[in-house]
């Protein structure tokens, strides 16, 4: 059976919400582009968009933070962080399966900064009773941040009002625990108060989630501990927010990497998949494209005999096969 | 004139007046980085005030992050000792990676390696002969 992989948040930082002028905007090019047989049948409509108006418009990588679910069809599922891409794939919960759940949810978190945590409040599963959500994370006050931002002064529902059932589990980094049919793996992140990514594996398919990471460049080099634990993994979800002279100069130790450094290390673990995530808020789509394509031209040049490292961005609501 | 050399970088180093010229040649990757931070640094900390160093990356294949970030803080040690850093002669690649990382913008670069001694004084321009 096949991994499958949503991300349903790939902002960094603070969601980013499109004005209303620029959703005009985007509508206006689609309609500049559109040729009459782009338009004849809803599957012409479907594909001319999908293809992004056959390759003249940018990505729509949307603005919902931190959010990534790994799962089978009909299959076991697992959440990781809950920014406010949690609140998507909540309604998409609620839609599909109704209020309550028969399986218990279980989230992995990489850590407590906003962007990473501002969807539980608004996880309506958590609100209703005969719900079980898990959370697992390596940070010992886990219970702690969850409840210290629901309630007063930050938000006006106690988290005791909950009526889903919240269990918290500290685990362990560098150990691979079983969670819900899957193998994870924690790895400690260079962030401010430490971000933890997993490598999450079942059946031969691996994917690494490593959002929040600040490579120093010096780092990068053989013996890297981070080298192995994302070696020949099938999906590298990579933050890449900063350029690389941000992430060395005005905004180093803010604890982000650049799309330079992604590539370098992808080539290093040999990964089958390099995906930007984490997107800097400040940044359009156009940009955002610009970024991968900058990266699969520095794979280019650096590779040598090597084959081509896979290399894409990130977008809200994009599903991949794994 | 001083010389030094790895399996796959070479760096030749020369004085003119208050400028030093170092002259890089080979691909800066993350096996050899260490060694030309090393070489840098120890340049740079010979430099002073009101001086400068020169590098000259014309015959560099390729430079990975951790040469630009050399390149960074040999700028800060030099900024620090109230001296300058500029970079000359990048092309091909070398100038991709310059570009897409933004360090075009974060490190003075010139054209030509006059012009890059001429930044750092005009009694350096004059003695210097390529």
């Amino acid at each position: 059976m096949a991994i499958h992989l949503k991300f349903w948040g790939t902002r960094g930082s603070i969601p980013r919400a499109e004005a209303a002028e620029k959703a005009l905007d985007r509508l206006r090019a689609v309609l500049n582009e559109a040729k009459p047989e782009d338009i004849a049948t809803p599957a012409d409509v479907d594909a001319f968009l999908n293809s992004g108006c056959r390759g003249k418009l940018p990505t729509i990588y949307g603005g919902n933070t931190a959010c990534v679910q790994i799962f089978e069809k009909d299959g076991p599922s697992l959440l990781i962080d809950m920014g406010s891409g949690a609140r998507e794939y909540a309604n998409h919960v609620m839609r599909t399966i109704g209020p309550v759940a028969p399986e218990p949810f279980h989230v992995l978190m990489s850590h407590f900064h906003w962007d990473h945590i501002m969807g539980f409040p608004f996880f309506m599963p958590a609100y209703v009773p005969g719900n079980v959500i898990n959370i697992y994370s390596c940070h010992p006050n886990v219970e702690e941040a969850f409840r210290r931002q629901h309630g007063s002064p930050s938000f006006p529902v106690p988290f005791d009002v909950l009526g889903a059932e919240v269990n918290f589990h500290i685990i362990d980094p560098d150990k691979t625990h079983e969670i819900n049919g899957y193998r994870v793996t924690p790895h400690a992140l260079n962030h401010a108060g430490i971000s933890y990514g997993y490598r999450v594996e079942r059946a031969d398919r691996s994917i690494v989630y490593a959002s929040d990471a600040e490579h120093k460049p010096e780092m990068i080099k053989d013996g890297y501990p981070y080298v192995d634990w994302i070696k020949e993994a099938d999906i590298l979800i990579f933050d890449a927010q900063y350029s690389l002279a941000e992430a060395t100069s005005v905004k180093e130790d803010w604890g982000h990497s650049s799309n330079v450094v992604g590539v370098e290390l992808g080539q290093l673990g040999q990964v089958q998949h390099l995906m930007f995530f984490h997107h800097e808020p400040l940044n359009d789509d156009a940009r955002l494209d610009q970024i991968v394509s900058e990266a699969k031209r520095i794979d280019q040049i650096m590779r040598g005999d090597r084959p081509a490292l896979k290399i894409s961005g990130a977008y809200d609501g994009l599903e991949i096969k794994v | 004139m001083t010389t030094a050399q790895n399996s796959t970088l070479t760096v030749r180093t020369e004085t003119i007046v208050e400028c030093r010229l170092v002259r890089i040649s080979g691909r800066i990757d993350h096996t050899n980085s260490d060694n030309f931070l090393e070489e840098l640094s120890v340049h740079a900390a010979e430099v002073s005030e009101g001086g400068g160093m020169v590098v000259d990356l014309g015959e560099v294949e390729y430079i990975t992050s951790a040469g630009l970030r050399a390149l960074l803080l040999a700028q800060r040690t030099l900024t620090a000792a109230g001296a300058r850093l500029v970079v000359t002669r990048i092309s091909g690649v070398v100038k991709e990676v310059f570009r897409i990382s933004k360090f075009d913008s974060l490190l003075s670069v010139s054209e030509t390696i006059k012009a890059a001694v001429s930044q750092i004084s005009p009694s350096a321009a004059e003695a210097f002969t390529d």
